[in-house]
């Protein structure tokens, strides 16, 4: 259904779903040059930027990881964290298939974005791909050894 | 080694407990190690504290006090102990009297903590007690840390009358109820002494339905001492039969229709196995579901073992299966976690079983609710659920559960020689060392009950405790986060496996082992004698770090940057806590090298066996292995659900 809809619409559709079963608690979205810009207080306090390009057919966590320098162990072990999101021995459910989506970190100045470029034009996947991923990034690989970078960042607490 | 074994059968005859073999050899191999023991001879348990346990009850009968009204409906309640500082002195005393199995210790904080710490591995309902003023403030945050927890705690402290309510006349006056307002379910000062049995009504009735939390009643002297000469002089004076229902709600067939439907079409469900299982005993119940329908389950709350750890199933100790569940079931999870708390993938679907509808939707948004006791909802899903194999999720589970080994075997092996180079011992030996006597050798694993506590050393040593059994783990910061009553909640514990109440039967007079750092050490070391008075035998490990486990937060190259802070953090290093145990009535045992630990644990879990004597093992170490710059992994997080949880 949602695939008969323009592509903003579609990411705009499956963004408001998660909002309306609760995952995320506030949700709020605007169209800016195109754009399809949207914030999400979801996991933390921390708001979440979730900027789709239909253009580009690219979804991006805008700025999901601050205070991250390029150099930092943490950049590098997230790096390697993205790129064994592909794996081929992660099970389906967990695996994003670089076949259906092309993933990228960026790394501006210590802030790092996160961004999905679907290459079948299937936005549901590409959507629940990038949520799936950005919970892995909390609730996964950030519980790692990463307690001080998430009470700086995340108001983690400290106990 | 001046530890005595004694050849003959000891003081704990029902089963041998330590069958020799490994633990043995563990003794004989740390004979030269650098530990000290020693016991002062002079410390005596005096003559009337086992003249006084052995004496048989003497129920009251007509004509009575207050407090004995009071305690004959405890008694017929089958209130399973209480745990006191003096005080309250007429109500305490008919407890003892009417036959309640009674504890003295030296705080009335520590003895509520000791009650609830018996309620976590029990299941039963537990009184504590103090005197009114200094001793009841004194319990405030062990009666928060019971809420939050939610245990069945009647909470008893009172000796002041109302007649000079206000008046500072003489000491200890203090308004009890609005004092804890927030942190019980029902909370009331008798005033009319026709309806003190009454009363015992009202707390019943909240201890032993729904949701249980603690139940807060005061006594004043009008009530406790006013003597009655017959039942008549009493309003509401009628068997409990007559005042409260064991009734239980059922959950609609309809609903668990579709619950049934619900898992029968999801590919990874989980079951989220919490309190309400535990006090329900919906352990068999539980595993029925499971393994009908190839649910994984995973446990949370304030105890662990409702579904063993063993069982290809669990998922307690798979952290990286949760985020693949597609249907978490939340079952009895009385403290909800709000999003992101728990590791779930955000399209899971959720379906809560609880008794409390007024709670159902809180925090995490819900896909079906059903209102039912647990044990009675997952009886019903048992029956309604199609018979399924999920071949895939047990290997993705069994997959998880072998990365998380590993991951604790490299801690492991990092901790060894983190221990080498910095001449003391890791966090990471500790855990491994304690499960490795607990799990692996000639104790069996099913056996051992343990009070997980501490903060950092926590990190470590969760992920490696085991629960085969309902109420073998008592979660000892859960919720509440207090760090300090973990020797306390050892005395609770320890008396329930003592007495052998409850799921502690079958291992009636075995050993307790607890985990503590040295920072919440301080706060309830003295029960340390309470423990020895009562010859409850217990294995107490002190995590010794120097500092606060948070020590980095006040530290110039930590996370704030802070200067002229630090001091407020550090203690002295080196501290003997060992020798507090000693001075106490327990032994002490001295740990400073990585390689003497498990022998002095294995001393020490014979000493508690065979001689029901505590031991305080002081494990040496440094506050700088929590830095994960300078000694990686550091200070580790967690992931909740499972054996590492304890915020929900």
């Amino acid at each position: 259904m949602v695939n008969s809809r323009a592509p903003a619409e579609t990411v705009d559709a499956l963004l408001r779903a998660r909002a309306d079963r609760g995952v995320f608690r506030t949700f709020a979205a605007s169209r800016v040059r195109g754009k399809l810009d949207c914030s999400a207080v979801w996991l933390g306090d921390r708001p979440l930027r979730i900027v789709f390009d239909p253009q580009r057919g690219v979804l991006e966590f805008r700025d999901l990881l601050p205070n991250l320098p390029y150099k930092s162990g943490l950049y590098r072990d997230f790096r390697k964290f993205l790129k064994g999101r592909a794996a081929e021995d992660l099970p389906g459910h967990r695996r994003v298939d670089p076949d259906r989506v092309r993933l990228r970190g960026r790394n501006r100045k210590g802030s790092v974005t996160v961004s999905l470029e679907s290459l079948d034009g299937d936005w549901e996947y590409c959507v629940s791909k990038g949520l799936k991923l950005v919970n892995e990034v909390f609730l996964g690989f950030l519980r790692g050894p990463y307690h001080e970078y998430m009470v700086s960042n995340f108001h983690e607490p400290e106990d | 080694m001046k530890t005595k074994r004694s050849t003959a059968a000891g003081p704990v005859s029902r089963r041998n407990f330590v069958a020799g073999g490994a633990v043995a050899a563990a003794v004989a191999a740390g004979a030269k190690a650098s530990t000290t023991e020693r016991r002062d001879s002079n410390i005596k348990i005096p003559g009337e504290v086992p003249a006084t346990l052995a004496e048989a009850p003497n129920p009251a009968a007509f004509p009575m006090t207050g407090a004995q009204i009071f305690a004959k409906a405890c008694k017929a309640e089958g209130l399973a102990a209480l745990f006191c500082a003096p005080g309250n002195y007429t109500v305490i005393n008919a407890l003892a009297s009417e036959g309640v199995p009674c504890y003295g210790g030296r705080t009335e904080g520590m003895m509520c903590s000791a009650a609830d710490g018996f309620a976590r591995v029990t299941g039963e309902a537990v009184a504590a007690s103090g005197t009114e003023g200094p001793g009841f403030t004194n319990m405030i945050m062990n009666i928060a840390a019971a809420n939050a927890a939610r245990s069945p705690v009647l909470v008893l402290a009172s000796n002041m009358t109302l007649a000079l309510e206000d008046t500072e006349h003489a000491i200890q006056r203090v308004y009890q109820q609005p004092t804890t307002e927030g942190m019980k379910k029902y909370g009331k000062r008798l005033i009319n002494p026709e309806r003190v049995h009454e009363y015992a009504g009202y707390a019943f009735r909240q201890l032993k339905s729904g949701v249980p939390r603690p139940v807060h009643l005061d006594f004043p002297g009008e009530v406790a001492r006013r003597v009655f000469e017959s039942a008549e002089d009493l309003r509401y004076y009628y068997d409990r039969s007559k005042y409260r229902t064991e009734s239980k709600p059922h959950p609609s067939p309809k609903e668990v229709e579709q619950a049934a439907r619900m898992i029968d079409r999801a590919e990874r469900p989980i079951i989220v196995a919490s309190a309400g299982v535990f006090y329900s005993k919906a352990w068999d119940a539980l595993r029925a579901v499971a393994e009908k329908g190839d649910v994984a389950v995973v446990e949370s709350g304030p105890s662990r073992g409702h579904f063993s750890d063993s069982h290809e199933l669990s998922a307690s100790a798979a952290p990286d299966a949760l985020l693949s569940a597609d249907l978490v079931v939340l079952v009895g999870q009385y403290c909800m976690p709000n999003i992101g708390e728990f590791s779930f993938d955000p399209d899971a679907a959720y379906i809560r079983i609880d008794p409390d509808a007024s709670d159902i939707g809180r925090n995490l948004p819900i896909d079906l609710g059903i209102v039912s006791c647990e044990r009675a909802a997952l009886e019903a899903l048992a029956e309604a659920l199609p018979g399924k194999r999920r071949p895939a999720w047990r290997d993705e589970l069994a997959a998880a559960r072998a990365a998380f080994d590993a991951e604790n075997a490299e801690h492991y092996r990092l901790g060894l020689e983190y221990s080498r180079q910095a001449g003391c011992v890791h966090p990471a030996v500790i855990a491994k060392e304690v499960a490795d006597l607990l799990y692996r050798g000639d104790i069996p694993k099913e056996q051992t009950t343990v009070v997980s506590g501490g903060y950092g050393v926590a990190r470590y040593t969760r992920r490696r405790f085991r629960a085969y059994r309902p109420g073998q783990i008592c979660n000892g910061a859960y919720q509440y986060g207090a760090i300090g009553p973990d020797v306390g909640y050892t005395v609770g514990v320890g008396a329930a496996v003592q007495q052998g109440t409850g799921p502690q039967a079958p291992y009636k007079g075995a050993p307790v082992v607890a985990i503590t750092g040295d920072a919440g050490f301080a706060y309830s070391a003295m029960e340390l004698e309470t423990l020895s008075k009562y010859r409850i035998p217990a294995v107490v490990i002190v995590y010794n770090n120097n500092a606060w486990g948070v020590w980095r937060s006040g530290s110039s190259g930590g996370r704030s940057g802070t200067t002229r802070a630090q001091h407020m953090y550090l203690f002295q290093e080196n501290l003997r806590y060992e020798k507090i145990g000693e001075a106490l009535g327990a032994r002490g045992e001295y740990v400073t090298r990585a390689e003497d630990f498990a022998p002095a644990l294995a001393r020490s879990y014979e000493a508690a066996a065979r001689e029901r004597l505590s031991t305080v093992i002081n494990c040496q170490s440094i506050k700088e292995f929590w830095s994960a710059r300078d000694y990686p992994p550091g200070l580790l997080q967690k992931v909740e659900p499972g054996c590492m949880a304890y915020y929900h």
